[in-house]
């Protein structure tokens, strides 16, 4: 197997919008090409779009509108773990030497069908992710003590950073109290323990070893992959404290890599909801089973920086875009082009990924 | 997955069970996971559970107590608690199904503390 980078990325202001799926997904395609010097359409193996949208052949219909003619051309839906999934096709397609250049394209609109999660009739009329999280919120603090104060750090923390970060969809300052007093939804989830569903899109190139001289000199290398899922239902989710997809995709990547949670300096994890930036400091190694809410108030003086460009409570959710902007955030951390919210010296970055109330996941290494 | 969902109208709760394996499949469906056999006979549940974690529901700006059952035969799901003082929830108490179906297209089941 060759060795495979990400090389760049383009992005979207995330938002919401009267424009069309295509427009928004096309444009930080258009980004993309910006972004990399001496890149054109001609070097472009496979276009792989990542969304959960009703829309037919956008793979196919985005090429012919940014003016590519791929040898590969299809889309990826896994729910929110969409473009984490087709990050990892683009791995494959290059890792097995089928491709070497391959466009990873996530896009949603805030109305995409995969909001409401209507499939799964053991969830009867309770098909907002907002109760999912509840039950995982409140089994969190009935077993280890864990507090809505707790809880609400992660989303101040996140809004804080997405102050940073110009294509977020918030850019409000918040305080623990106004997470505690802000709406609430499903209890003890209020409005500001919840990401928005939005509009955005987000691109990658990834090349492989072979090429990847030809496009950058700060490739960033794909370490470590682990994918898992354990069910679809959330009936069959046995426990609600812990996401196993999430301990068995960790493991496999950290496998994978050869590395320890404890040398990675940048981390995306999905937070959906507050409940699941904590479960995933535990989940993810960072943090003993049970002590991700004492996590959350420390994290300012630990040695890992969680969601630098907001994660998806401050960014805003567009799902099929989501985990495509997680790896963006990571690469250009890596590659320190990250701004005003530049972490210095990373060197070892990890994207983590779900979907429908964790029953699956992907946790992604990268390194440079 | 017909025959589910025409029952549920009727307000029964049923579910696919395999003949070969003898496997109750939940969420129900035509093929049994565990062996692959389309030879499945619908069954009604059990109603009888326990209340694994539950909490109130303010979305559609109806306040509703809701949770999650385990059900006796190791069939979980989410619906609606009809208790008339909360104060008699806790987690673990038993809970039995009173009622069950499809409105506007969605199921719902609703459960109420024995």
């Amino acid at each position: 197997m060759q060795r495979v980078a990400v090389v760049s990325y383009g992005l979207t202001k995330f938002r919401r919008s009267n424009d069309s799926l295509y427009l928004i997904a096309a444009e930080s395609m258009r980004d993309l090409f910006k972004n990399v010097n001496g890149f054109s359409q001609d070097y472009v193996d496979a276009v792989l779009v990542s969304t959960c949208d009703n829309a037919q052949y956008t793979a196919s219909i985005l090429s012919e509108m940014l003016g590519i003619k791929p040898k590969i051309a299809h889309r990826i839906e896994n729910m929110c773990n969409s473009g984490s999934n087709a990050l990892i096709s683009a791995y494959s397609y290059i890792a097995s030497g089928l491709c070497d250049i391959v466009m990873v394209v996530g896009v949603e609109k805030a109305d995409s069908p995969s909001v409401k999660l209507e499939w799964d009739l053991t969830r009867g009329q309770f098909t907002h992710p907002a109760h999912w999280a509840a039950m995982f919120s409140k089994a969190h603090m009935n077993e280890y003590g864990t507090t809505e104060e707790q809880m609400a750090m992660v989303s101040v923390k996140n809004h804080k950073n997405a102050m940073m970060n110009p294509m977020a969809y918030f850019h409000t300052k918040i305080s623990i109290n106004d997470v505690l007093r802000s709406k609430p939804i499903v209890k003890p989830v209020k409005l500001y323990d919840c990401s928005m569903p939005c509009d955005g899109a987000a691109s990658l190139l990834l090349v492989s070893e072979k090429r990847v001289k030809e496009f950058t000199d700060q490739p960033v290398w794909i370490t470590g992959i682990g994918q898992k899922t354990t069910c679809a239902s959330f009936s069959n989710v046995k426990e609600l404290t812990k996401m196993d997809s999430t301990i068995l995709a960790a493991r496999d990547a950290y496998t994978m890599a050869k590395i320890e949670p404890k040398i990675i300096d940048i981390v995306e994890v999905h937070d959906a909801f507050t409940i699941c930036e904590i479960l995933a400091y535990e989940d993810l190694g960072f943090v003993d089973k049970g002590k991700g809410g004492r996590f959350a108030e420390s994290i300012d003086n630990e040695n890992i920086n969680v969601n630098t460009r907001g994660g998806l409570i401050g960014t805003g959710h567009p799902i099929g875009a989501t985990g495509v902007a997680q790896a963006a955030e990571v690469v250009m951390q890596l590659q320190n082009k990250a701004g005003n919210r530049q972490i210095k010296n990373c060197k070892n970055g990890l994207v983590h990924n779900m979907s429908a109330a964790a029953t699956s996941a992907t946790v992604v290494t990268m390194g440079v | 997955m017909d025959s589910f969902t025409e029952s549920l109208k009727i307000g029964k709760l049923t579910t696919s069970k395999c003949s070969s394996c003898k496997k109750l499949i939940w969420p129900p469906s035509n093929i049994c996971p565990n062996c692959h056999s389309d030879d499945i006979e619908w069954i009604i549940i059990n109603p009888n559970g326990k209340l694994l974690e539950f909490s109130e529901t303010l979305i559609d700006n109806n306040p509703k107590i809701f949770g999650m059952v385990k059900l006796n035969e190791n069939i979980c799901l989410l619906g609606r608690i009809i208790c008339h003082h909360n104060n008699e929830l806790k987690k673990g108490i038993n809970v039995k199904l009173i009622k069950c179906g499809i409105e506007n297209n969605n199921v719902y089941y609703e459960f109420q503390p024995k």
